[in-house]
Order: C-alpha cells, then sequence, then structure tokens
C-alpha cells in the first residue's frame, strides 16, 4: 500500500470518528492505530499502545497544566478578579466607555494569573456585567468587551494552549509565554481604542461616566492588587530571566496564590480540594487529548506524510505567505466548528514541520496559531466564551454574538499586525535570561 | 450513588491532595536552591511520576472530553442515538486496549526490574501501575456507559 492511500484512509477514519462524536483525543489514536497497524503491522502498533501513555505524559513540562490551572483557581477564591476589577474601574471607569475599557484592563491582568478562557469568562461575567447594566451600557458592548477580553487568557502566560504547543513541537514553552505578552497587550489595547471610538460615535452604547474618583482612592486601589501583582512578577519574571522553569514558576505561582487565597474569608480545605480537583481534571483531559495526539503524529512521522506534503508545497512553487494564509484560513474555518484544544493537536503535526521547513519562527508561530485559534472562541456558531457568558447571564445567543463582531474584526487587524512585524512576538523571547 | 462515581471520587480526593503535595515539592526545591543552594534529589522524576495521579482522573473526566459534535447535534434523535451508541464502543475497545498495552508494559517493568536512572534510582512500576488501573478505570467508565446506552435503547 502507498503512503498516499495509507494517509488517505487513517484521514477518513479520522474525520469519520470525529463526526461520529468520539472524543478528539480517542479519535486520533485510533486512527493513528489504524495507520500504523495497516502499514507496519499490529506488533508495531501495540509497541506504540505500550510506549505512548506513560512516556508522553511523564513529562516535567506537562505538569505546568495542572499547577497552573491551580493557581488560577486559587486566584479567582483569592478574589484577585474582583481586586483587578476594582483598579481598572478606578483608572479608567470614567473614560467613555471606560467599563467596558477596564473589563478589558483587568482581564487582562487576570489572564496574567490563569491560563483558561473560560475560566477567566466565567470569573468576570458576575463581576463586570451587573457595574455596566447599572451604568446602562449598551448589552451588545458589554457582553462583548466580557466575552472577548476572555480571549486574553490564551494569550497572556500562562497559557495552557502554549504548554500544549510546546509539548508538541518540543519549543520552548518558557519563550512561548514571553512571546503572547505584547501580542497580549496589543490585542487589549486595540480592543479598547476600538471601544473608544465606537462610544465617542455613539454614545448612546455607554451612556453615563462613574462618578469622579479621587487621585487618592485611584492609588490606593493598588494596595488590594499588590499581592497579585507581586504574583504575576514571581512567575512571569521567574521564567523570563531564566530563575524558573514554566512549571516551576507554577508550583511557586501556586503556593502564592494559595497563601493570598487563604488571607480571605471563606476559603478553606474543602475550596484546596475543589480547586486541585478541578485542575487535575482538566489536565487528565488535556493529556488524554496529547496521547492521541501522539499516537497519530507517530503515524504521520512513520509515514513521512510532513515530507510528503512539503515536496508538494516545494513543487506547487506557492510563496510561502500564500501557504501561511492558507493555514490561518483553514484554522480559522475549523475554529468555527471544533474546540482550540482540538485544532492544535489535529493540525500541529502536519503544519509544523512545513511551518519550519518555510523558515518561519516556531516561537512566534506560536502566537499567530494561538491569535488565530483565538478566533474560534468568540464566533459562531461554537464559540465557546459566548455560551460562558449566556450560561451565566441567560442573554440570548444571538446578543452576545452580535456584541462580539466588532472585537472579531479587532482581532484580525491585530493579528494583521503580528504577521508583518514579528519582532512584537520575538522581542521579549529574544532577550530572555 | 453509582460505583463508577464512587471510585472517581475517592480517586479525586487522594490525587487533589497529591497535586497540592506536588506545588509544595517543588516550590520547595526552588526556595531551597535559591536560598541554601540545595536541591532535592530527583525532583524532576519525582514530580513525573507524581503527574501519573492524573490517570486516575481519565474516569473523572469522561463527560468532559473534548469532542466535536457539531454533526452528531444535527441529526435526527434516532440517527444521533446510533452515532452516540457507536462512538462509544468505539471508545470503548480503544481504552480497552490501551489498558491492556498498559498492563502488558507493567509486567514488562517488573520482570526487567525497570528503574529511573536518577540519583535516586527507585522502581518505576508503581507509576506504570497508577496509569494501568487509570486506564482501566476510564475502560470500566466507557463500557458502563455503552452497556447502559445500548441497555436504554434495547427497552
Amino acid at each position: 500500500m502507498t503512503v498516499t492511500t495509507l494517509a488517505i484512509l487513517t484521514f477518513a477514519l479520522m474525520f469519520l470518528l470525529l463526526f461520529l462524536g468520539v472524543p478528539v483525543g480517542f479519535s486520533l489514536g485510533i486512527a493513528g492505530l489504524f495507520g500504523i497497524w495497516l502499514g507496519w503491522g499490529i506488533d508495531v502498533a501495540f509497541g506504540y499502545i505500550q510506549l505512548v501513555p506513560y512516556r508522553q505524559v511523564a513529562h516535567f513540562t506537562l505538569g505546568a497544566i495542572p499547577l497552573f490551572i491551580l493557581m488560577g483557581r486559587f486566584a479567582y477564591h483569592g478574589g484577585i478578579a474582583q481586586s483587578f476589577y476594582g483598579l481598572a474601574f478606578k483608572w479608567v471607569g470614567r473614560l467613555r466607555g471606560g467599563l467596558a475599557m477596564a473589563t478589558m484592563v483587568a482581564m487582562a491582568g487576570f489572564g496574567a494569573v490563569c491560563g483558561s478562557s473560560v475560566a477567566s469568562t466565567a470569573a468576570f461575567s458576575p463581576v463586570a456585567l451587573p457595574e455596566m447594566d447599572r451604568y446602562n451600557y449598551d448589552k451588545g458592548l458589554s457582553l462583548g468587551s466580557i466575552a472577548a477580553a476572555g480571549t486574553f487568557a490564551l494569550m497572556i502566560p500562562p497559557s495552557v494552549t502554549f504548554i500544549v504547543y510546546g509539548v508538541l513541537t518540543g519549543t520552548s514553552v518558557g519563550k512561548c509565554f514571553m512571546a503572547g505578552i505584547i501580542p497580549g497587550i496589543l490585542s487589549a489595547g486595540i480592543y479598547m481604542l476600538q471601544i473608544w471610538v465606537r462610544c465617542r460615535l455613539n454614545p448612546k452604547l455607554a451612556p453615563l461616566a462613574p462618578p469622579t474618583i479621587t487621585w487618592k482612592k485611584r492609588f490606593e486601589a493598588f494596595r488590594y492588587i499588590g499581592p497579585a501583582l507581586v504574583l504575576v512578577v514571581i512567575v512571569l519574571g521567574g521564567i523570563y530571566f531564566g530563575v524558573m522553569t514554566p512549571t516551576e514558576a507554577a508550583a511557586a505561582g501556586s503556593v502564592g496564590a494559595g497563601a493570598l487565597a487563604f488571607s480571605q474569608k471563606g476559603f478553606g480545605l474543602r475550596q484546596v480540594n475543589d480547586s486541585a480537583k478541578e485542575a487535575v481534571g482538566t489536565a487528565a483531559m488535556v493529556f488524554m487529548v496529547i496521547i492521541g495526539a501522539f499516537l497519530f503524529g507517530y503515524f504521520l512521522s512513520i509515514g513521512t506524510i510532513p515530507q510528503t506534503i512539503i515536496g508538494a508545497i516545494t513543487a506547487a512553487e506557492l510563496s510561502r505567505w500564500w501557504v501561511l494564509l492558507l493555514i490561518m484560513l483553514m484554522l480559522i474555518i475549523l475554529g468555527v466548528f471544533m474546540d482550540q484544544l482540538a485544532i492544535l493537536v489535529l493540525t500541529l503535526p502536519l503544519i509544523f514541520p512545513v511551518i519550519v521547513e518555510l523558515g518561519f519562527d516556531p516561537v512566534w508561530y506560536a502566537v499567530i496559531h494561538c491569535k488565530t485559534v483565538e478566533l474560534g472562541m468568540i464566533t459562531p456558531p461554537f464559540g465557546l466564551n459566548v455560551y460562558v457568558i449566556q450560561g451565566v447571564t441567560n442573554e440570548p445567543l444571538d446578543r452576545v454574538f452580535r456584541g462580539v463582531f466588532p472585537f472579531v474584526a479587532c482581532d484580525l487587524i491585530t493579528l494583521i499586525i503580528l504577521i508583518c512585524f514579528p519582532q512584537l512576538s520575538l522581542f521579549l523571547p529574544s532577550h530572555m535570561g | 450513588m453509582k460505583n463508577t462515581d464512587k471510585i472517581a471520587q475517592v480517586g479525586s480526593l487522594c490525587g487533589g491532595w497529591i497535586l497540592v503535595a506536588t506545588t509544595v515539592f517543588i516550590t520547595l526545591d526552588v526556595v531551597l536552591r535559591y536560598t541554601l543552594k540545595i536541591t532535592i534529589p530527583a525532583v524532576y522524576e519525582i514530580t513525573e511520576e507524581l503527574l501519573m495521579v492524573c490517570f486516575i482522573y481519565l474516569a473523572m473526566a469522561n463527560a468532559r472530553h473534548v469532542a466535536v459534535d457539531f454533526v452528531v447535534i444535527h441529526l435526527p434523535s434516532s440517527v444521533r442515538k446510533k452515532a452516540e451508541l457507536v462512538a462509544l464502543a468505539i471508545g470503548s475497545i480503544f481504552v480497552i486496549g490501551l489498558f491492556i498495552g498498559a498492563g502488558y508494559r507493567l509486567f514488562t517493568s517488573v520482570r526487567l526490574g525497570e528503574g529511573t536512572e536518577c540519583e535516586l534510582g527507585y522502581p518505576l512500576w508503581p507509576a506504570r501501575l497508577i496509569v494501568m488501573v487509570g486506564l482501566g478505570l476510564l475502560a470500566l467508565v466507557q463500557v458502563t456507559s455503552f452497556l447502559r446506552e445500548f441497555k436504554g435503547r434495547s427497552s
């Protein structure tokens, strides 16, 4: 059987399983094993079954996933979301559209202690929305701003997506983390500019500003956010200066966030247990996807499928920018239908060798990939953040989706800027200790 | 309460606290490294083995496994039920396969006396045992779900 026939059969099986609703990790694993079995026999396939589950999960870097999720949970219980919002409210709340901007600033800040987009959206919906309602903000604007700002957690470190990307491709997770900082801030800035322009053009969107807040109160707000900022500095600074690996930074951050949470009323052993269960449960889900991805990746690797694709691209004499554009279009289309983790593990084994072969920087591509699939978190019909907000607020889905559209346009602009200026992503990683 | 839920609860209690212990363990290593210039031996390797506890959670995370359901949800109800049944059957076979593979690997590990190459040099079979137990629990949950769905359809 030729490699092409083998690849067609394996991919056909994978898509069939996916469309049947078989979990992504299972679909990838079954298809990969099927391909290895057809091409190289049952013994080789059984060898991979024995090898992969332990070998790919017993990976120190992967430890960062449950630890960063634990840190995010502790940070939430420690009232860090409220503290960030309180600070941002006092500093930018007075501007027109200021409460939506405050949401952006606060969620960008919270994104630095929480690696989950969904958790960030769920944490801020009950905090930011009532405030915007109180000042008669347009529903589309308020809902859209929370859903869109939830995606910051994917880009601003610690991001679970970057950890999985790093493990699957062998790219430094620390460098990916650093690469996400400036693009994350840029995204927040462009969102805020968009809010400001829209509110200037249509003042009805954000009719009333909160009362004047004295400078004294503004500076006082730092007192509550101080410990959280120290936490961010320890985690990101530790990684940037090479003092700690991402996993060590995650552990130190969890201990710090835990201490912060214990200083709050109502936080006890029960909450620690719930947070730890949540962290390990999410990690287990990610590990299963990684096991499937590696089984599929081994099939692609021993079948030299990526090399075949690279050969076809070379033969077609396509410019590398055209190839990148095609890849991004594919990611955007997949993002409409699939979870971002599923897209990552499905496409990366095929795309990554092509990206490297075309001379693109793997760290830069991590940012582009992440930003592209981020769109799927807020676009219909399966934008996960939109469903989270809908679940928390019971607002009609179409209203949330309508509110999100201006932010999708902003994301496309950000993406173009990040592609045109790779230095924005690569500046911090290139100066790491 | 279903038996699988009970198992998951016990597993979650142990696993959650093992994660918290791991967090403190790694942090302690970092603090000792920069304050007293001491490192805890084999901290990386031990952390990797402790991570295996996540496998116990595979069963608990069963309902949360990422799936692409945009085709299935648009199917007519009767066809959707059949598709779900097929998906559960295929998932069960796959996880049983992984469970058998993990069991075989555990057996090999014990037979060869496999251990880590770090300075502590402890045996690897306990970690492999956790992998096998975790996959076994997941297989149990998958098969139970399949049988429940199948019986539901039959009745």
